[in-house]
């Protein structure tokens, strides 16, 4: 069972209708919320994938140096070496969590189960409270967390007021240009920062694949036996490749579903007189079927 | 073709013209795209280490590959952080300088100019680094030598 139907939501859910017509039930803008907070998921592992993958380049390379090889003190020097990525990963992640929670948020106020997705819908962690402690540090620049502050208040806001607030249109509007700003940090981390560290290390694999594949050629039936390693380790870099190359396809259509996003966001605004009664909007219905279609593909793998 | 090569009153002109400020989006692209070639010429001078084992120039090439794939990183991080604001011109020349490289690199067989592009590369990531428009420009300076040396 979803936890959005734990107390206090419970008794949110309860309260809404009770409250009548100041808290209509805002499908589109349950399923908007929802979706959104979805994609923040996808977002997620981007910011501990950028390290990881730079280990990951760091551990193939190392296979083809030459001199001594000790597995376990290549891990360390990887990680050793790519950890500043580890960090900027770090703050990459709060804006995502800003997203999150003003997603929750709004799904929440909907008074409205989610179409798709509803199942993401969780508490609201204090976003806020980590983005305000980061305000000091070189790590992103203030406009951007600003913006990623100012929407994770937001969400703290209609959570804390939920028994009373109905979501209004100005709610909307006073957050579409920092949404907007804390999405396109989200899209230029994964499609031109995180993107390239993927392309590195899918370089570094299928040219190591390559040669596994030439090794493991054997002349003869008694050439064989030798060349099993070869063979075998074919699988394994096989499938760190497609791995690779799911990711990276998950980076571009997260890219795209953010534009996605903070037009659904416009239409929200651009229709905020029908949403009461409307089932669904036309940007925010090709929204969510852009997020179903990242999680489709993941789920082919 | 080889480029004319500026003066140093040329690059300091250039350097003090280049006064506009970038987008945050601007300056985080031009790290980005400067950290993928780093990467892309590492990559490079990995394969030819793995595929040419008897060549006479390995050590060199590991180094530079080391070096590169250290700078692909730091330019990555600087590309979060977003930090400094980078004259537009800079900018401008950074990301042409890192496509001629990428085209180099994509269709050059000599490993003497692959070393060379290489080396004039750390350079140019070290200025970005650094954020000095004024290092920017002379860096690619060197970049713009370079390629035409290897294409000669």
């Amino acid at each position: 069972m979803s936890n959005r139907l734990r107390a206090p939501w419970s008794l949110a859910a309860i309260a809404l209708p009770v409250l009548g017509g100041c808290a209509a039930q805002m499908q589109p803008v349950a399923d908007f919320g929802a979706a959104a907070n979805r994609l923040a998921i996808v977002y997620k592992p981007f910011t501990a994938g950028m390290a990881a993958s730079c280990e990951q380049r760091r551990r193939y390379v190392a296979l083809g140096n030459p001199g001594a090889f000790d597995d376990a003190a290549t891990q360390r020097d990887a990680a050793r070496e790519c950890g500043p990525l580890k960090e900027a990963g770090a703050t990459a992640a709060l804006f995502g969590q800003a997203l999150a929670e003003y997603a929750t948020a709004l799904a929440k106020v909907s008074g409205a189960k989610a179409t798709a997705f509803d199942g993401d819908i969780r508490n609201i962690s204090g976003a806020a409270a980590k983005l305000d402690t980061r305000e000091g540090t070189p790590l992103f620049d203030s406009t951007k967390l600003s913006a990623a502050g100012k929407i994770a208040r937001a969400a703290a806001a209609m959570v804390a007021e939920e028994r009373l607030q109905v979501l209004t249109r100005a709610t909307l509007q006073d957050n579409q240009d920092a949404l907007k700003i804390v999405v396109e940090a989200m899209q230029t981390y994964a499609n031109a920062i995180y993107a390239g560290q993927l392309t590195d290390t899918h370089d570094i694999m299928t040219g190591e694949l390559g040669r596994l594949v030439a090794a493991s050629n054997a002349p003869t039936q008694a050439d064989v036996e030798g060349r099993l390693p070869w063979r075998f380790a074919q699988t394994a870099a096989r499938t760190d490749i497609a791995a690779n190359e799911l990711e990276a396809r998950r980076v571009h259509a997260f890219a795209k579903a953010g534009d996605a996003l903070v037009a659904a966001h416009a239409d929200l605004i651009a229709n905020f007189d029908k949403i009461g009664g409307a089932r669904r909007l036309e940007l925010v219905a090709a929204f969510v079927a852009q997020v179903q279609a990242i999680n489709d593909d993941a789920a082919a793998l | 073709m080889s480029p004319a090569q500026p003066s140093a009153a040329d690059i300091a002109a250039a350097a003090l013209a280049a006064t506009a400020a970038p987008t945050d989006a601007d300056t985080a692209d031009a790290m980005a795209r400067l950290a993928d070639v780093a990467g892309h010429a590492s990559t490079v001078l990995f394969n030819y280490r793995r595929d040419n084992p008897q060549a006479s120039d390995l050590d060199q090439a590991l180094n530079l590959e080391m070096t590169l794939d250290k700078r692909a990183i730091d330019l990555r991080v600087q590309a979060v952080k977003l930090l400094g604001a980078q004259a537009a011109d800079a900018l401008a020349q950074l990301k042409d300088a890192s496509q001629k490289v990428d085209d180099f690199l994509a269709g050059v067989k000599k490993i003497e100019g692959q070393l060379v592009i290489a080396s004039a590369v750390i350079g140019l990531a070290g200025a970005a680094l650094v954020g000095d428009a004024g290092g920017i420009l002379s860096a690619v300076v060197s970049v713009d030598a370079a390629l035409a040396a290897a294409k000669s």
